[in-house]
């Protein structure tokens, strides 16, 4: 099971002043960090051959999914659902538990933190809910004879751990290098299929979807850089001022 | 390894593109459209207006639903001087009601929904891939090279959508590299004003805009001309010549469109606005005499890449929208009959001449060369209609009599009799 996420896109996303809030129609993009975790799960299909991916998403993800499986993905499943759109990551977290709960699973592979919310908590939250062992900031990962030999990144070095799936890995950018899908596999893309589900679906009551975390205001730090403008002096004394400004600071 | 086969392969989608895409899909064959851009729209660059009625013809109603900017209702054509613009300008409510003629567009936006209607329909659109060759099968073209491992896509027929300097029809056999002097270099800016702010300047209402084309000093003098056209919150303005234009008198569009932007004239309509967007794009305007050939066994050209365009009456759009379109009922047609090779597909011209494209084209064929050959027509000739206007204007001692002896000495040495009679003569042979 491979969780993603369809994200503003980070190069793109500037902020509206007026609105408050990042612009609208800003792209939409895959989410970094989840793109190495389904480029893990491949790795792994690669290796092992006997094992279907399910590509998993809340919200607007369908692109997303689209590009899962054109990566590699056998089906992909996405919860829609307007109740759920606008949760906190609790909420996310227990949408996607009920989904793997009952998809069933032997290792989950998500992104570490998505690059829109930042909480990186949708993880462990699913470790919780569903009771198995999380390893967070995955940089490495082996498999052999069923047991996953585990590289996360630490302060000053790397830790080691060796697990026996069911587990959830958190996928950080050293993982690997995500493939970009082939004309090929975006052709075998549109044959495989895309399950929607609702809350109800999932069998999720409204008050257990009920977000506890919610978005205050969202605003950009006033960037203030010194400086001086040259303005009406001619080119000799702007160099001169330029160069005598640039040295005082030692940039020169 | 089988490559994978689907019914057409359509090459950019732009404008033509995606007219072929939708109507081939509508019909039920499995089409794919590749797209080099990150979205449908992404690379492409045009001035900015659309024409309702020829759009209508792939998806009715259009402009209840689509990203427009503006209704156009007003239309300025002006002759621009060092220091001066004498212009006529037509304003109709006919074109603030619906179903409206011409809107201003973002192509990026606009091609991004144009795709989606397709999409909606069953074509399926990759992004982000470039087609790099053409495969071809026992003499005949029989999909696309990607370039990259596993990248083979088989098709009965690959529409050819890839706009200017197409280098598929090239390699398709159909086409050489247009020559300087058979393509426009445009520049445009985009400058973001405030609705209200362009509203005030332009006197519009909410929603409605104005077209402007602008000729004589906006290209110094240069054949070609100069164009702004409101959007919702930015202003479009670029200039443009012949390619061939701009290599002999050695001067770049970026300059010219610096020096535009800032005549007395123009600069007012831009002032305080903030630069947001700047692209420069190659229109093959060789038209009738440089056109290529259109169809080939397994393949057909269309839009930009057919050099299918007016530049006349500022149509690029809607010539791509319906080449697109003829050629999918000409591939529809072809299926039916079981024939892609060149004779199967050639119904897609005999469409074309019955449309108004080819008809517009060869109407228009000799108007390039015609004020290419007659450099006055954008130099002198504004400057003297100008002078006059200016004499007419002017209130001073003179009595009337000597004013329009003035005047009329003023136009008749800015015409000279021999060449005006041949101006005449030969405009009156365009129009035939």
């Amino acid at each position: 099971m491979v969780l993603v996420k369809q994200v503003p896109d980070p190069n793109a996303v500037r902020f509206d002043p007026r609105a408050g809030d990042i612009q609208s129609g800003t792209p939409q993009v895959a989410n970094e960090y989840d793109l190495h975790a389904m480029e893990a799960a491949i790795r792994i299909k690669e290796q092992q051959g006997d094992v279907e991916i399910v590509a998993v998403s809340l919200g607007q993800a369908r692109e997303t999914l689209n590009r899962c499986l054109a990566m590699g993905a056998d089906r992909a499943i996405v919860v829609e659902d307007a109740a759920l759109a606008s949760g906190d990551s609790a909420v996310t977290a227990k949408a996607l538990a009920a989904v793997l709960r009952a998809e069933g699973f032997d290792l989950i592979l998500v992104g570490q933190e998505t690059s829109d919310g930042g909480t990186g908590s949708v993880g462990p939250a699913l470790a919780a809910l569903l009771d198995v062992p999380v390893v967070s900031n995955v940089v490495a990962l082996e498999q052999q004879d069923g047991r996953l030999t585990v590289q996360r990144e630490i302060e000053d070095g790397r830790q080691v751990i060796d697990l026996a799936p069911p587990a959830i890995l958190c996928a950080l950018s050293g993982l690997n290098e995500p493939r970009y899908p082939s004309l090929k596999g975006i052709m075998a893309a549109r044959r495989k299929p895309t399950e929607a589900k609702s809350a109800a679906d999932l069998g999720l009551e409204a008050d257990a979807v009920q977000s506890r975390v919610s978005w205050g205001a969202l605003f950009v730090e006033e960037e203030t850089a010194e400086g001086i403008i040259l303005k009406d002096v001619d080119a000799d004394s702007a160099v001169d001022q330029l160069v005598a400004f640039l040295q005082e600071r030692k940039l020169v | 390894m089988q490559d994978e086969r689907v019914d057409v392969i359509v090459v950019g989608a732009g404008p033509a593109g995606t007219a072929a895409a939708l109507t081939l899909a509508r019909a039920g064959l499995e089409v794919v459209v590749i797209e080099r851009g990150a979205y449908p729209g992404a690379k492409n660059v045009m001035g900015g207006i659309l024409y309702r009625q020829p759009t209508e013809e792939l998806v009715p109603e259009f402009w209840r639903e689509a990203p427009l900017e503006r209704a156009i209702i007003e239309q300025r054509y002006m002759l621009l001087t060092e220091d001066s613009l004498l212009g006529v300008t037509y304003r109709t409510q006919e074109f603030a009601k619906e179903p409206y003629n011409s809107f201003s567009v973002m192509r990026g936006e606009f091609d991004q929904w144009f795709a989606s209607k397709a999409e909606e329909a069953g074509a399926f659109i990759i992004t982000q891939m470039v087609v790099e060759d053409l495969i071809w099968e026992d003499g005949k073209i029989d999909g696309v090279r990607t370039g990259e491992e596993e990248g083979d896509l088989r098709a009965d027929v690959v529409v050819l959508a890839d706009g200017a300097n197409s280098l598929l029809a090239q390699k398709a056999g159909l086409h050489r590299e247009w020559k300087p002097n058979e393509q426009a270099l445009v520049a445009k800016e985009l400058i973001r004003l405030s609705e209200e702010e362009i509203e005030r300047r332009f006197n519009v209402p909410s929603g409605q805009g104005v077209a402007m084309e602008i000729f004589g000093q906006s290209t110094k003098g240069l054949l070609g001309y100069g164009f702004i056209y409101t959007n919702k919150d930015t202003i479009s303005i670029g200039t443009g010549a012949l390619l061939s234009d701009l290599i002999e008198t050695g001067r770049n569009v970026s300059d010219m469109l610096n020096d535009f932007k800032a005549h007395p004239c123009i600069a007012p309509m831009l002032e305080g606005g903030e630069l947001v967007e700047y692209s420069a794009h190659l229109i093959p305007e060789g038209g009738w005499h440089a056109m290529p050939r259109l169809f080939t066994d397994g393949a057909l050209v269309v839009g930009d890449a057919a050099g299918l365009l007016n530049p006349i009456n500022r149509e690029g759009s809607n010539f791509a929208m319906i080449s697109g379109k003829l050629a999918a009922e000409a591939i529809i047609e072809a299926k039916a009959a079981g024939d892609f090779s060149a004779v199967g597909l050639s119904r897609y011209q005999e469409l074309l001449e019955e449309s108004f494209v080819l008809q517009d084209l060869y109407t228009i064929r000799n108007v390039t060369p015609f004020a290419h050959a007659r450099p006055w027509l954008l130099n002198e000739v504004p400057e003297v209609l100008s002078r006059a206007m200016r004499e007419y204007l002017t209130v001073d001692d003179d009595p009337k009599r000597v004013k329009q002896g003035k005047i009329l000495r003023i136009l008749r040495d800015g015409f000279p009799v021999g060449r005006t009679l041949g101006d005449a003569v030969g405009a009156l042979r365009l129009l035939r």
